[in-house]
């Protein structure tokens, strides 16, 4: 039985939906692994700390909730911050439109998209966690925005998607050489044509930017059966 | 002694207590504003490598400096400038000429096309116009043209936007296409290109050609912005040349540019109302600095000089205070659409 620990925030909504919709099914994935979820209301994270002796607490509730020793986890999934596909760090501002820029361009975003570069963006919790189990952290982020919801300042029918295919060329590329830190890219099955964007019907209808059940039921079954080799 | 023209004069009009006696950290009246720069003024600029300098320290201080072209967030800080991101207002590198910069505002107008602008290295394509901003080269001659025509896109939108210009002027010689007039950053060979007498000619810049193309820019940006006014704020770079063309010593050809800039620059503040020179070379080249101004080259301005000149330049244009109290309402208060949503999510999935 492998212990998994997955810590998020609003995001981890899908993939609590998608655990439960694998129970229901008794989907074998959820005899071998047991999941623990810890979800911040916050996408800051703020007032949760790791303290000296390995546990995880939220400091802003009266009933603090925590983990205990999340060093004993198999693995520790992180599901907030934007995934290694994300339009969002190409974009001239955070959330306009993708402007044209050159391979060599978006080579260096996307081997950057290390630990290193992403230490002042990320919650501080999560980079005490990274840093003291670099081998045990799997960086999942958020769903890929979808395509209704992306803008783009080159053409769509031939800029967007030559674009959208180097980025996704050099993000499975650079998965390969990962830097501490282990990126997942979705599967292909949740994202749509362009390799970049979640497909319409993962996502949740009201309001486009969290996934629904569907989703989480899939990444998971994917993450933990096929790209973690929890199936034993 | 009797009453004369320069008895009632200030200190700064006289060489001994205006340079020889004077701090040369804190020159008193060496800079009075011409116009005021106002908060939200929409400010682009451009330029020879001082420039950046100045743009820096514009952002810095709070002035709103237009970046049409800002670095894709995901790109780490130490790769913005590898890709001519946060230098200028536009991925435009140095605009070391004034024709370079005239040559701009017609093409963004679409008065004029820049011809043999493609030049390539070791099977990559690069714009010769800009040649520092895609440092690997592009893949072929049509992402070049797709890349430029992209860029001159955004550059319309800043010449439109703009209210204050500002541009320092860098240098008299350019390297031109023989045929079209197209003029280049750098000289064909030296960063990228071929150099080839009979396509490319050396040019040395006089004061009536500079002072013309500087007004014709004026025109075209003015047509550009359908006859919206627009301010101008003018400097030259103390940067001495890095090698002349002209057959004479550097030091000389140095001499000779400078001093034609800064007179173009004299005579167009002096004439016109709406344009102010600030004398950032004059601050660096100060002979009371005696070269230490420089960095050991004796062509790089120090940064600490760099601070001085720009305290000069916040005396009269002081920082803009940013109300802090209101920013950090503004902050807490704001939620992106994200944060909006999130709650309802985990309550959709943790609430049952």
């Amino acid at each position: 039985m492998k212990k998994i620990l997955l810590l998020g925030n609003s995001h981890l909504g899908a993939l609590k939906l998608g655990w439960d919709k694998l129970n229901l099914d008794d989907k074998k994935v959820t005899r071998d692994c047991e999941l623990e979820f810890l979800g911040a209301g916050n996408p800051k994270f703020v007032h949760w700390r790791l303290d000296a002796n390995g546990d995880i607490i939220d400091h802003n509730k009266k009933k603090q909730s925590s983990v205990s020793k999340f060093c004993e986890y198999d693995s520790i999934l992180l599901a907030s911050m934007p995934c290694k596909l994300d339009l969002g760090q190409f974009c001239r501002t955070k959330s306009d439109a993708l402007p044209l820029l050159s391979e060599s361009c978006i080579k260096s975003i996307v081997f950057n998209y290390s630990f290193s570069y992403m230490k002042n963006l990320v919650p501080s919790l999560l980079v005490d966690i990274i840093r003291t189990l670099p081998n045990k952290v799997v960086f999942l982020g958020a769903p890929c925005r979808p395509f209704s919801k992306l803008r783009c300042d080159v053409s769509r029918s031939t800029g967007f998607d030559r674009i959208a295919s180097i980025i996704r060329d050099l993000s499975v590329k650079s998965i390969s050489n990962p830097d501490q830190i282990s990126f997942v890219l979705p599967p292909v099955i949740l994202l749509d044509e362009h390799g970049v964007s979640t497909r319409p019907e993962f996502m949740r209808s009201v309001d486009d930017i969290h996934a629904n059940a569907d989703y989480g039921y899939l990444l998971l079954e994917n993450l933990l059966v096929d790209q973690l080799g929890y199936n034993s | 002694m009797g009453k004369n023209p320069y008895s009632d004069l200030p200190k700064s009009a006289f060489w001994k207590t205006g340079v020889a006696q004077e701090n040369p950290y804190a020159i008193e009246g060496i800079y009075k504003k011409k116009f005021d720069i106002p908060a939200n003024a929409k400010i682009a600029t451009a330029g020879s490598c001082f420039a950046q300098h100045i743009s820096r320290h514009l952002k810095k201080n709070g002035y709103n400096v237009l970046d049409v072209e800002p670095p894709p967030p995901g790109l780490p800080e130490n790769l913005h400038q590898k890709f001519g991101f946060s230098m200028y207002s536009a991925r435009y590198g140095n605009i070391y000429t004034v024709r370079q910069l005239l040559q701009l505002a017609q093409e963004v107008a679409g008065e004029w096309t820049p011809q043999n602008y493609i030049w390539e290295r070791n099977g990559k394509f690069y714009d010769a116009l800009r040649p520092a901003v895609e440092p690997e080269g592009l893949d072929s001659p049509e992402e070049v043209i797709e890349h430029r025509q992209f860029h001159i896109s955004l550059v319309k939108e800043l010449f439109e936007t703009l209210d204050l210009f500002i541009f320092t002027l860098g240098l008299t010689e350019m390297w031109v296409h023989k045929e079209s007039g197209t003029v280049y950053p750098t000289a064909p060979g030296t960063l990228i290109g071929e150099f080839n007498e009979d396509l490319y000619e050396f040019n040395n810049a006089q004061f009536n050609q500079i002072i013309g193309d500087f007004n014709l820019f004026q025109g075209v940006l003015k047509k550009i912005r359908c006859g919206k006014k627009f301010k101008c704020l003018l400097t030259v770079s103390p940067v001495p040349l890095t090698a002349t063309a002209s057959g004479r010593h550097v030091l000389t050809s140095t001499m000779y540019s400078k001093s034609t800039l800064r007179s173009v620059a004299g005579q167009l503040s002096t004439n016109q109302a709406h344009i102010d020179y600030f004398p950032s070379y004059e601050i660096v080249t100060n002979p009371r600095m005696h070269s230490i101004a420089f960095a050991d080259n004796l062509r790089s301005v120090r940064d600490e000089i760099v601070e001085t000149v720009m305290r000069h330049f916040f005396r009269e244009h002081p920082a803009i205070q940013k109300e802090n109290k209101n920013t950090i309402l503004h902050q807490s208060t704001m939620k992106t659409e994200e944060d909006i949503q999130c709650e309802e999510a985990m309550i959709e999935a943790f609430g049952k």
